[in-house]
C-alpha cells in the first residue's frame, strides 16, 4: 500500500505538509495513482504517517487548491484528471534533470554540440555507449 | 451518555488564585477529534488549568465543561470517559502492575479494553508481574499511560507525558497518541516540554505563560507568520513597530517578526531598508521569543 510509502523527515527543511504534497505529486506523476483514484482520508493518513490532521489537511487544501485532487462531499478526496499544475511539476523536474546533465557535459568539456548530439541519439533511442 | 457535543472541552471565564500566581478569565475550546499541546515555562499555570478540567483543582470563578458534563458538579461520570495521567500520580509501590490492571478494569468494567490492555503492555515492554516500587521512571510512566489508555477514554488528558521517557519510549508514546486519534470522536490535550513532540502530534498548540495564553494557534500558522529578518540600510526610527530588533552591530539588524506575509517585504523596502534574509524560526524558538517579548512589555511598564 502506498501508505506505507510516505516516509517524512523531521530533519528535512521543507514544512511537513509540503512533504506530504510532494509526495503525493510524486504519486500522481508516477501513476501509481491514477486520475479518480480514492487518497486516504485525512485521519487515516494523520495516523499512518504520524503527523496531526491538521497538517495532513492543509497539504489536502493545497493540492486541491492547486487542481491536482478534489473533494466530494462525504466521499473523500480523489486523484483529478491530468492537470497543468502537475504538468507543470514534471516540467520543472525534466529542467533538473535537464541541468544536470548540462553540468555534467561542462565538466566533461563537451560542446553544447556535443550533448545535443547525444541528447538526439538518445530520442531515437540508439545506444550513447561506446558501439 | 457522553452528551453529543463538538466540543469536548470548554472553559470560559476561569480563575484561579494562588497566593504567588494568577489566573484571570482563561478561555480554552477543544474541538472534537483534535489534539491540543500547552507549552509554557514551569509555573505557567499549565498543570492547574489540566487539575481544574478534571475537577482535581477547583476554580475560584468561571465555567468548565468537559465531555458537556459539568465540572465540579458531573466531575464523577466524566471520570468514566476521561483520563488523566501526570508525573505526580500515586501507585501503589508494593503491587505488581498486573495487580494495578486488575483494580483499574473492576473500576471501570464498562470501558476497560483487556487486549488493548496486553497490546500496550507488550509494545511498552513491561513485565506485569513486576512492583511497581521496583520500575525505572519511564517504566512508571509507561505504567501509568497503559492504565489511562486501556480504559478507551473520549479525552485523554496528560501532563507532561513525556518527561522522564527516553527517545525511543517517547517515540513509542506518540505512536500510541496517534492509534487513540484514529477514532474521531475523541480528544486528547497535553502538557509538555518537548516542542518537537507538540509539534507533531497537535493540532493546535497553546502557549501559556504567566497564567495566560499567549496564543492558541494551529502549528503551520505559526511557522508562516515567524520569520527572523536581517536587514541593512534605512534609518532605525522607520523601522515597523511590530518588528521586534533582537540584534544589530555594523549596520545590520536582525529582528524577529510575528505578522510576516509577502506585504512585509515591500513595507520594508519602501522604508529604505535592504531584506538580506528572512529565515522561518523553529516552534521552540518561535514560544522563546514569545516569552521574551511579553516579559520585556512588562519590564517595560513597571
Amino acid at each position: 500500500m502506498a501508505l506505507d510509502t510516505f516516509q517524512l523527515s523531521q530533519a528535512d527543511s521543507r514544512p511537513m505538509y509540503v512533504q506530504i504534497m510532494d509526495h503525493i505529486k510524486q504519486l500522481v506523476i508516477e501513476g501509481t495513482w491514477p486520475a479518480g483514484h480514492g487518497l486516504p482520508s485525512i485521519r487515516e493518513l494523520a495516523v499512518s504517517v504520524q503527523v496531526s490532521v491538521i497538517t495532513v489537511k492543509r497539504a489536502y487544501q493545497e493540492l486541491e487548491g492547486a487542481g491536482i485532487i478534489y473533494t466530494r462531499q462525504g466521499m473523500g478526496s480523489f486523484v483529478a484528471e491530468q492537470t497543468g499544475a502537475v504538468s507543470e511539476f514534471k516540467l520543472r523536474e525534466l529542467d533538473d534533470t535537464l541541468q544536470q546533465a548540462a553540468a555534467t557535459a561542462r565538466l566533461l568539456k563537451l560542446s553544447d554540440s556535443e550533448l545535443i548530439e547525444r541528447l538526439t541519439a538518445v530520442l531515437n533511442n540508439k545506444s550513447t555507449g561506446e558501439g | 451518555m457522553v452528551a453529543d457535543s463538538d466540543v469536548l472541552v470548554s472553559m470560559r471565564g476561569v480563575c484561579k488564585h494562588y497566593p504567588l500566581f494568577t489566573m484571570d478569565n482563561f478561555n480554552l475550546t477543544l474541538p472534537r477529534g483534535q489534539v491540543l499541546g500547552m507549552v509554557g515555562p514551569n509555573g505557567a499555570g499549565k498543570s492547574t488549568l489540566l487539575k481544574m478540567m478534571m475537577g482535581l483543582v477547583s476554580a475560584d470563578a468561571g465555567e468548565i465543561a468537559v465531555l458537556g458534563y459539568k465540572v465540579p458538579e458531573q466531575e464523577v461520570v466524566l471520570k468514566h470517559y476521561a483520563a488523566y495521567v501526570s508525573e505526580d500520580m500515586r501507585l501503589f509501590a508494593d503491587y505488581s502492575i498486573r495487580w494495578h490492571m486488575e483494580l483499574v478494569a473492576q473500576c471501570f468494567t464498562s470501558t476497560w479494553d483487556a487486549s488493548y490492555a496486553k497490546h500496550i503492555l507488550h509494545k511498552f515492554e513491561l513485565n506485569p508481574e513486576q512492583k511497581i516500587g521496583h520500575l525505572s521512571l519511564g517504566q512508571r510512566v509507561k505504567a501509568t499511560l497503559l492504565l489511562a489508555m486501556a480504559r478507551r477514554p473520549k479525552l485523554l488528558v496528560l501532563d507532561e507525558p513525556s518527561t522522564g521517557l527516553d527517545p525511543v519510549a517517547r517515540h513509542e508514546l506518540t505512536s500510541e497518541l496517534f492509534e487513540l486519534m484514529l477514532n474521531e470522536d475523541n480528544g486528547v490535550i497535553f502538557s509538555s516540554q518537548f516542542t518537537q513532540d507538540v509539534e507533531r502530534l497537535s493540532d493546535n498548540i497553546a502557549f501559556i505563560d504567566n497564567g495566560e495564553m499567549i496564543s492558541c494557534l494551529d502549528k503551520e500558522t505559526y511557522l508562516d507568520q515567524w520569520r527572523r529578518i536581517q536587514l541593512t540600510g534605512g534609518d532605525r526610527a522607520q523601522l515597523p513597530g511590530d518588528l521586534y530588533v533582537t540584534a544589530s552591530a555594523g549596520g545590520r539588524v536582525t529582528a524577529i517578526d510575528h505578522a510576516f506575509s509577502a506585504k512585509r517585504t515591500a513595507q520594508l523596502s519602501e522604508a529604505g531598508f535592504e531584506v538580506v534574509q528572512t529565515q522561518p524560526l523553529t516552534l521552540e524558538e518561535i514560544f522563546i521569543q514569545q516569552v521574551l517579548m511579553r516579559r520585556q512589555a512588562r519590564g517595560v511598564q513597571r
